[in-house]
């Protein structure tokens, strides 16, 4: 069983704030940290790895000191990492990003699954792992909250996926790309016989040639491969104003008037 | 090398572009004078910071090229669930009317599923002038390949400026997918859209870092500019039964061996109203004092015709199940009408309610941080304001009624 | 309250940092305890160090009760202003101000909550290894106040095996530092061990150097038996004769079917043990293998394992449920919680002997409990309108403390005393008692810090 799970590193935005005299972020000691969602994705593969035996191989796009997230993968339990780091990979939009990670994934080999979280919280699009699947010609299952079964001689997967509407249970070939929902499980917590593995650990670096060897366009690579540009960043409208508060002779009155309020403005 | 550049000479060490940056890909050095080291990304958000206008970012070169042109219309996906139209197809139709008036172009619509030909007639009083009807068996439960595959197909064909879908899970699904095969930008999530007067192209605003900052985004060389827009950010049209439109059908790409995945089973979710598409909340906090006081928001929620929320504290407390729980953890809704019963208005829960068009807020204490944000309230215990507020209800709706 | 103490306040901190409204005084009035609650005059957010340090100096030359508050999660009315006065809360300042990888430490303020702690620290492979039962709302300001601990005591120890050093503000406003930051030391008395424990009554702790451990290798395993005796002996044996786990803790069949109906599981309603193991992999499999064969030799009907958190978290439900399943289940009745501590001899007899009394007062009781270390929780239900069984739930609980008192055995093992062990001091602790008021004499002559609790009447 081959497993390759695909991880980001990311600035902890639960601790971003915005400068209320400015309204600008506030980036002072915010952290860089894995993304939460892929931790998930990685226990995910480390618990296929205990049914079935194999190997589960970490990779991330990003500057040279996303290897800590990677290193990090291989403490949880991760067998090795990979990290793709070169200047032309910066200012990626979705699509390069996937069309980048999708070479690297090729240039790793065979594989039965591609493990991603459901979406990294810097860019929340959830985009990615949909394009590696695409680029790569594999079935995607997205907003799996659980692998129901799993068969690597048939090759077939069957999961559960999480619609707004209710669970829908789907079976597919491998390999395939899954991106796992919270709480599909509980990660486990890198230790001490972990960290030393990772201390050990060699981690690769590719880079954008190493990928065109492998035949990847160079110009579908960082900013230069996105489709998108973002022309502008700022900060969302904050509410001013207090409630109308409702006063009237008793409890009844009040209500009434404010269900006629309600009424007006057409919410009901 | 970094994509920001930094006139260096008049930069004056502010730092307050250090401070901004989300990726800390900026630093003082020796000097006293910004540098930008790899970890840039882009993002622009140093730019607006600078005082003195020295950071700059390799200009979108956009040139309007002949060979766009070729590309028109404004193209929505209508998402269908068990031949039931979901409602947010109908906000981006109303936002796709919009968008293709000020392109003084046409509104098409593509309705994938089996036996929704009744589907692709509301698509039309919904403001469509056309529709593509893909109507087959292989596409009653939606999947990924066929659907992506009819909707590539058809956009290579007919070539849209334009394609927005809902940002539903299977919009999303999809929608990265056909982005991926077409070769284009896909922007996810916006809660905002608009065409720029200059240049034509679509303007697509989004939050990003957990919706701490507003970007907009433009595809400016690929087509069609792809986004998906969450539900209820805009307005649901009103649909027009008399109105024409034309609807062309279409042969599925694959036939149902040739589909890799197989929906074996669908386990609809338990009962009460879903929290993410009700258009009334009435929410409980800590103020309802146990279990029992959910009692009347039901019966609230029932004459409204809503679903029960709760805060976090009342599910950590078991008074009702994590299901309804809104905020931090629980569900983000923007409901039109948002009934705030006994919460106080920790900063948690506003996160996941502050945008609900309406917000009303009954608690006995008026000093409550929930009334900062509240459109109306009453300060009140909150058994009897929305008993009564049940009774008026009753009152008026059925009054209107007859 | 009088203006001129507010006019002080406000001016020290700002208008927005302090609140005299009933909201806010509200919230600040009442634990996770059954205590009533008591609102203070004023609540304050101070920042840092120096405004504590100015709020206790004027405090004590005004004679007003200051009552530090943290995370408000404790179960014994520890945080309860019954004197009134100035409420500080603390959970503001909840940052962490270091992490020293190399030394396996860490400096926070006290209202960092204990598992957001943890969950930084994941990521070096340390860890902070008391956790209470409330990790996820306790702070580790009111654990450092109450010398917490949780399951894992019996490997790992308490809170106060685990500070190095604090910064606190003493009531005359002194800010002083105790301890070093370093593993061992034989210099001078033992300031730290003295705040630790010391229930916010000595003086207010605003920052704390914490000692960590390495995050191990787990394995879970719980087995059931066929009668509180051969738990008993189970305990008794993997006690004397090890390996001794990093947690061992027993369910009795009362709480196992409050849990099973709470949370829909379906756990055998037998006594049953529950353990987890820390090491290297070959070493707790050793240990598991070993402990298997104690309960087989016991006559344990089953016994199941897990490794990975998934699995460990599905084992560990039904205990980690417990206090919410006797809460819940039961609106409309108090829960309060026994702690008792007995010499690890004596534990089946302390369960023995609370069913025994439950039976004699006609009470519902559960008990669940670390068995590891003589740690007994006792789960004492009676109907919050029921005056009767109330004073007879009273009454149980003190008969079951004084009964642990007499085989040497401590009030309070981990919720410290607050007000309701208030009653036992005398008892447990004799003349030393009068010591530790002489103590207590010295740093706060004036009694302003936390008045209400650990001394029995007013002192």
């Amino acid at each position: 069983m081959h497993a390759i799970v695909c991880i980001k590193q990311v600035p902890d935005t639960t601790e971003v704030k915005i400068d209320p005299q400015r309204g600008t972020l506030i980036r002072e000691g915010v952290p860089s940290i894995l993304n939460p969602f892929d931790t998930y994705a990685i226990e995910e593969g480390l618990l296929l790895r205990e049914r079935f035996g194999g190997q589960v191989t970490a990779i991330s796009m990003g500057p040279p000191q996303a290897e800590e997230v990677l290193k990090e993968a291989i403490a949880m339990g991760c067998d090795e990492g990979v990290l793709l780091s070169d200047p032309a990979f910066s200012g990626a939009d979705t699509w390069a990003t996937a069309y980048t990670l999708a070479w690297a994934i090729r240039r790793i080999g065979t594989f039965d699954l591609i493990l991603c979280g459901r979406q990294a919280i810097d860019g929340d699009t959830g985009q990615v792992g949909p394009g590696i699947a695409r680029q790569l010609g594999i079935t995607q299952l997205t907003y799996v909250f659980k692998i129901r079964e799993i068969d690597f001689q048939r090759r077939r997967v069957c999961v559960e996926r999480l619609l707004e509407e209710g669970r829908e249970i789907v079976e597919a070939p491998l390999p395939a790309l899954l991106t796992v929902l919270k709480d599909i499980n509980q990660p486990r917590v890198p230790t001490f016989m972990g960290m030393r593995r990772a201390r050990r650990a060699q981690i690769p670096v590719w880079s954008a040639s190493d990928l065109a060897k492998e035949g990847a366009d160079g110009r579908f690579f960082g900013l230069e491969g996105s489709p998108t540009r973002v022309v502008r960043i700022f900060n969302p409208a904050q509410r001013e104003g207090r409630a109308e508060i409702i006063e009237a002779e008793d409890i009844g009155q009040a209500a009434n008037v404010l269900a006629e309020r309600l009424l007006a403005e057409k919410v009901v | 090398m970094p994509l920001l550049e930094i006139n260096r000479e008049d930069c004056i060490g502010c730092e307050a572009c250090i401070e901004v940056c989300p990726f800390g890909a900026l630093r003082l050095d020796e000097e006293g004078k910004a540098v930008v080291n790899e970890l840039c990304t882009a993002c622009r958000a140093c730019l607006d910071a600078c005082p003195v206008d020295v950071l700059s970012l390799p200009e979108v070169e956009w040139v309007r090229r002949p060979e766009q042109d070729v590309y028109q219309g404004v193209w929505v996906w209508i998402e269908q669930f068990q031949g039931q139209a979901c409602p947010i197809s109908w906000e981006m139709l109303g936002k796709g009317r919009e968008l293709a008036d000020a392109r003084s172009t046409s509104l098409t619509a593509c309705v994938l599923g089996d036996g929704v030909e009744s589907v692709a007639k509301e698509t039309v009083a919904y403001g469509a002038d056309r529709v593509f009807l893909v109507d087959d068996p292989s596409l009653s439960v939606g999947r990924t390949q066929p659907y992506a595959r009819c909707l590539v197909y058809l956009a290579e064909m007919y070539k849209p400026e334009i394609f927005l879908l809902g940002a539903s899970s299977r919009g999303r699904d999809l929608a990265g997918a056909v982005a991926t095969e077409l070769h284009t930008g896909l922007t996810a999530d916006c809660t905002g859209l608009g065409i720029d007067a200059e240049t034509g192209l679509l303007r697509q605003t989004r939050p990003a870092f957990g919706g701490n900052i507003m970007a907009t985004i433009i595809c400016p060389e690929h087509r069609p500019q792809m986004a998906t827009v969450r539900h209820r950010v805009f307005e649901m049209p009103q649909p027009d039964p008399t109105r024409q439109g034309q609807i062309i059908r279409q042969e599925p790409l694959l036939s149902e061996d040739e589909i890799a995945s197989k929906v074996l089973d669908f386990i609809p979710q338990e009962g009460e109203v879903n929290l993410a598409e009700a258009r009334v909340i009435v929410a409980g906090g800590a103020g309802v004092g146990g279990p029992e006081g959910f009692e009347p928001l039901r019966k609230l929620a029932e004459v409204l015709g809503g679903a029960v929320g709760a805060s976090r504290a009342v599910v950590d407390a078991g008074w009702i199940a994590y299901a309804h729980q809104v905020g931090q953890t629980g569900r983000t809704v923007r409901p039109d009408l948002y009934i705030a019963c006994g919460i106080s208005g920790a900063i948690q829960h506003l996160a996941g309610m502050r945008t609900s068009r309406i917000i009303v807020a009954i608690n006995k204490d008026p000093q409550a941080p929930i009334f900062e944000v509240a459109h109306y309230g009453i300060v009140g215990d909150f058994f009897q304001v929305v008993s009564a507020l049940a009774e008026a209800f009753r009152e008026h709706l059925s009054v209107k009624d007859c | 309250m009088d203006q001129a103490a507010l006019d002080f306040l406000i001016d020290l901190l700002g208008r927005d940092h302090v609140s005299v409204t009933d909201a806010d005084c509200d919230a600040h009035s009442q634990d996770e305890s059954f205590h009533p609650p008591h609102c203070p005059d004023v609540v304050v957010w101070p920042e840092n160090a120096q405004q504590i340090s100015s709020i206790l100096k004027y405090a004590n030359e005004h004679r007003i009760p200051v009552t530090p508050w943290s995370g408000g999660s404790s179960l014994e009315g520890n945080p309860i202003p019954v004197k009134g006065g100035i409420l500080l809360a603390l959970y503001n300042m909840n940052q962490i101000i270091e992490i020293r990888e190399a030394d396996g430490q860490v400096v926070v303020q006290p209202g960092i909550v204990c598992d957001e702690l943890n969950e930084k620290l994941a990521r070096y492979g340390l860890f902070f290894p008391p956790t209470p039962g409330s990790s996820d709302v306790a702070t580790i300001g009111g654990m450092v106040a109450n010398n917490s601990s949780g399951m894992h005591a019996v490997k790992y120890g308490a809170t106060k095996d685990y500070v190095l050093g604090l910064e606190v503000v003493l009531p005359d406003g002194q800010i002083i530092c105790v301890g070093r930051p370093v593993i061992k030391s034989a210099s001078g008395y033992d300031l730290v061990r003295l705040f630790v424990g010391s229930e916010g009554t000595l003086g207010v702790v605003t920052e704390i150097t914490l000692k960590l451990a390495l995050v191990p290798e787990r394995m879970a395993a719980v087995a059931a038996f066929p009668s509180m005796e051969a738990a008993a002996q189970a305990i008794y044996e993997i006690n004397r004769y090890g390996p001794i786990p990093a947690a061992l803790e027993l369910m009795d069949p009362q709480i196992i079917r409050l849990v099973n109906e709470w949370k829909g599981l379906e756990l055998a309603e037998a006594p049953t043990l529950v353990m987890e193991f820390h090491g290297t992999p070959d070493g707790i499999a050793q240990e598991v293998e070993l402990i298997r064969e104690t309960c087989d030799y016991n006559g344990c009907t089953s016994f199941q394992m897990a490794a990975n958190p998934t699995e460990r978290a599905r084992l560990w439900e039904g205990r980690k449920e417990a206090h919410n399943a006797c809460k819940y289940l039961n609106p409309g009745c108090s829960a309060e919680i026994g702690d008792l501590v007995v010499p690890i001899s004596r534990y089946a007899e302390a369960v023995a002997q609370a069913y025994q009394l439950a039976e004699e007062l006609g009470l519902r009781i559960a008990t669940f409990g670390h068995a590891g270390d003589g740690n007994m929780h006792v789960e004492m239900l009676a109907r919050k309108d029921d005056p009767d069984e109330q004073a007879r739930a009273e009454e149980f609980n003190v008969r079951l403390v004084q009964w642990a008192l007499s085989v040497g055995g401590t009030a309070t093992g981990e919720h410290g005393v607050g007000i309701g062990k208030r009653q036992f001091m005398r008892q447990e602790h004799g003349a030393a008692l009068e010591v530790m008021r002489a103590i207590k004499q010295l740093f706060d002559p004036r009694g302003i810090m936390n008045p209400g609790k650990v001394f029995p009447d007013g002192e």
